[in-house]
């Protein structure tokens, strides 16, 4: 082994006995080499973590062949108008950016101290928010707007109160395909309201409220606290 | 030392934040993989792929709300993770393998999340390689083949295959190390 050693190969134990220590040997009189060891020591550390995570080996240095697996099409769904259940491919990318706009433009009203309830004119649904666990209850209430859209009043009552950079949040949730529309904010003794276009109302058929931590993740936290059922 | 330009690592992530369209289908073609990967390990393959639609789903509706400064990898875990756990507990009147469950839940399951968001960004970073790196380091740690087999396959002499290979090896750490340099100036701890 007169040139550069084989760097790769010493890493990966391809390399005999009597090769390792000539490498060795080298590297205790090649400065080169050995600043170059540290750089390939990076990358096949990198390396062969990850193949040790997708390949679902625990055992260091026991390598298994990765393959990932091919993935279908992403497919986002389409104008609430274009029927439940309508998915198209990802590739009309723009119109999906404004759909998402359009069915998550709720406006919530938090109820606050200086501004009077919400009034509710001619209910006509509503359902009680039972404690998934622990204490706590409330009660959903619907009303139809002229808009073609829902007037979803969801008030809470004896929640525990929330530790800081934590926060309850409103959910629609349809269980069979586990759909979940984010709503917004509600206090754990308070009212907020929202109105929500009624094609996407029937797309759902529970109310859920969770307790959420602001770590900046957007789905869900799975810890539901209060739930309706309203269809 | 091999220095490149970090914007490839962190482009997605930047442009996924700003909500511009293509990079929701880049973060699907670079990530989605591994996701599906990562998911299928709970949930079972034949539910998997639906728990990666909607994982994608999820980032790109709350798209606004991803912090740039954050590991964008290690946001869409998250999100994987917690689509995981969703589709675990509706299955009331199925057998879900204890197991599962332990692992996804608790210090393990945030190690896993790590683990698989570190997973993702490397073969990112592996798919950032000139093509003749790529392959080579691909053939050498995913497919577990020797340096004389990858060059009778590749038809090249075995001193190409090392050549490539360290090249590749150490390029790769470079830009992994460009892509974290620049999480970090943005402050934001991982």
């Amino acid at each position: 082994m007169n040139d550069h050693p084989d760097l790769v190969a010493l890493l990966r134990g391809e390399l005999s006995n009597a090769d390792v220590i000539e490498v060795a040997d080298h590297l205790d009189a090649c400065e080169e080499c050995r600043q170059e060891l540290a750089d390939t020591a990076v990358g096949h550390a990198l390396l062969t973590g990850t193949t040790r995570t997708l390949g679902g080996t625990r055992t260091p240095g026991a390598s298994t062949p990765v393959e990932l697996p091919e993935v279908p099409p992403l497919e986002l769904p389409d104008r609430p108008s274009g029927g439940r259940g309508w998915l198209r491919p990802l590739g009309l990318v723009a119109a999906a950016a404004a759909l998402v706009v359009g069915t998550v433009a709720v406006t919530n009203q938090l109820d606050r101290s200086d501004a009077p309830p919400t009034t509710v004119a001619a209910p006509e649904q509503s359902a009680d928010l039972e404690p998934v666990e622990g204490k706590g209850s409330g009660r959903v209430v619907m009303a139809e707007d002229p808009n073609r859209a829902v007037r979803m009043t969801v008030e809470t009552r004896d929640l525990p109160k929330t530790r800081g950079g934590q926060f309850y949040y409103v959910w629609l949730f349809n269980p069979a395909t586990q759909k979940m529309l984010p709503l917004g904010v509600i206090g754990p003794g308070g009212t907020a309201s929202f109105e929500v276009p009624d094609s996407l109302v029937g797309r759902y058929q529970v109310v859920d409220v969770s307790l959420e931590d602001d770590d900046g993740d957007p789905g869900h936290s799975v810890t539901s606290v209060l739930r309706a059922t309203y269809a | 030392m091999v220095h490149l330009d970090a914007a490839d690592a962190r482009a997605i992530g930047l442009r996924f934040a700003r909500q511009e369209e293509s990079a929701l289908e880049e973060a699907y073609a670079a990530y989605a993989p591994t996701v599906l990967s990562y998911v299928s390990r709970y949930v079972g393959r034949d539910e998997a792929e639906d728990v990666v639609q909607r994982t994608f789903l999820d980032a790109w509706r709350n798209a606004g709300r991803y912090d740039p400064g954050q590991r964008f990898t290690g946001w869409l875990f998250t999100i994987a993770h917690r689509r995981a756990i969703d589709t675990l507990r509706a299955r009331r009147h199925q057998v879900v393998d204890v197991e599962s469950l332990r692992e996804l839940s608790g210090e393990d399951g945030r190690d896993m999340v790590n683990r698989f968001a570190d997973a993702a960004d490397v073969r990112s970073a592996v798919a950032q390689l000139p093509e003749h790196e790529r392959v080579v380091v691909e053939m050498t740690y995913f497919e577990d083949l020797s340096q004389r087999e990858i060059a009778e396959r590749l038809d090249v002499p075995v001193g190409t295959v090392k050549a490539r290979a360290s090249r590749g090896t150490r390029r790769l750490g470079e830009i992994i190390r460009a892509a974290e340099q620049t999480t970090n100036e943005k402050g934001e701890p991982r």
